[in-house]
């Protein structure tokens, strides 16, 4: 989990950096010409508020390649995950995700195993507000709802006892439902035409959980582990964006 | 942009926070009676010397659970096998027992931890040859990560 995190870190420091090296010429560009006006007796002009620029619109398709280091870092689990991206308003995506994820593990004092899938579904609203022509990166807030059904349990469990001898029990297999809500920060930049990658931050809230009673889910797919009602997750999504949409959109903001 | 660094420190924030969750701390999964011993004629706490408490019916080559020790309190470990668990409490040379009659229950701790049994104690019988004058339970349920005294043992 660590290994992940401070891979997410590095990644996501990298990004910054080189995004943030950009803007900060432009900024420092602007803002040594603005005193060089103020020493020059120019009054300093008021900040005016960029409209939302015409952003290529589509449908996105990817895949979330950040699952495919699953099993890499626990070789207990693996999974994978769909999703699918589309405008519908001009800052506005709806959002859904289908996916799965497997455990199985027999090296602690009880054997498990859970198969699972998991569909997310919700919105992203762009923030990001640049004046560049065929910039299409986004800075993304959204919300998710998320949704898994699991098959879960356990063919030996084995309580230990010096004094009465050990316990071996098992459970069969049953059906877990659990619902949780996501708020998600997502970086997203085209890295070539129509083709973007994404970088998604989720802080995942369990809202409900059923039949967890007799054994708690070693991890809820799509959540993360099942002990927990609140969990952090991370996405790395690569898409192909369909475009459509944006011819209409040139010829409307070239009669403007 | 300043945007890009306040997103980036939003998520890196989170993550920071996410780390702090520590990781799960096992105890022993074997469920054990706390049984302090009392006067029945002060009704306070004693402290015994030379105590020696053994299981009976163990599997254990050595079934003996305290040794010749200063007890004011003994933690019995409740078989998972039995309804009954019965331990031989000898104080110098003087025995006499108790039975623990229980149920027991599956009971999910967490994914590292595995399981255990949680257990309730319905009735302790005893003998009251040589020093126990009564038991009584005081807190039926044996808790995970619970530390309750369950039954109080009077002696003579």
């Amino acid at each position: 989990m660590l290994r992940y995190i401070f891979t997410s870190l590095v990644i996501l420091g990298i990004t910054t950096l080189i995004s943030a090296q950009n803007y900060t010429e432009e900024g420092r560009y602007s803002q040594s010409s603005q005193n060089q006006k103020q020493q020059e007796g120019t009054p300093k002009k008021k900040k005016e508020k960029l409209p939302y620029p015409n952003k290529k619109r589509g449908t996105a398709i990817g895949i979330d390649v950040s699952r495919f280091l699953v099993p890499v870092l626990d070789n207990d689990r693996y999974a994978f995950e769909a999703n699918i991206k589309t405008n519908f308003k001009k800052r506005m995506f709806f959002v859904g995700s289908l996916g799965f994820e497997n455990v199985s593990f027999d090296d602690k004092s009880y054997e498990y195993k859970s198969d699972g899938i998991y569909a997310r579904v919700g919105f992203d609203y762009d923030i990001f507000i640049v004046d560049e022509p065929n910039n299409n990166d986004n800075i993304l807030f959204g919300l998710r709802y998320g949704f898994a059904v699991q098959d879960h349990g356990s063919d030996k469990i084995t309580v230990e006892d010096p004094y009465w001898g050990d316990y071996t029990t098992s459970i069969n297999s049953y059906a877990v439902n659990s619902h949780w809500l996501e708020l998600v920060a997502g970086l997203r930049t085209e890295l070539f035409n129509n083709f973007f990658l994404s970088f998604y931050a989720r802080l995942k809230t369990k809202i409900a959980s059923n039949n967890a009673e007799v054994m708690e889910p070693y991890r809820i797919p799509g959540f993360g582990r099942g002990s927990r009602t609140v969990s952090l997750g991370f996405s790395y999504i690569a898409e192909y964006q369909i475009p459509w949409g944006n011819k209409r959109l040139k010829n409307k903001s070239q009669s403007n | 942009m300043k945007i890009l660094f306040q997103v980036a420190a939003i998520m890196v924030l989170v993550i920071i926070i996410s780390c702090n969750n520590s990781d799960d701390f096992c105890l022993s999964n074997q469920q054990s009676v706390q049984a302090s011993f009392y006067s029945s004629i002060t009704l306070n706490d004693s402290t015994v010397s030379g105590v020696t408490i053994t299981a009976i019916g163990s599997v254990a080559e050595d079934d003996t659970i305290y040794n010749s020790e200063v007890v004011s309190e003994s933690f019995l470990p409740l078989s998972m096998m039995n309804d009954t668990s019965r331990f031989l409490i000898q104080i110098l040379n003087q025995r006499d027992t108790v039975s623990f009659v229980h149920s027991k229950e599956l009971s999910f701790i967490s994914e590292e931890c595995g399981f255990i049994f949680k257990f309730e104690l319905d009735t302790v019988l005893h003998s009251n040859i040589s020093f126990i004058d009564s038991v009584s339970i005081e807190y039926p349920s044996i808790v995970y990560n619970e530390s309750t005294e369950n039954v109080k043992i009077y002696l003579y």
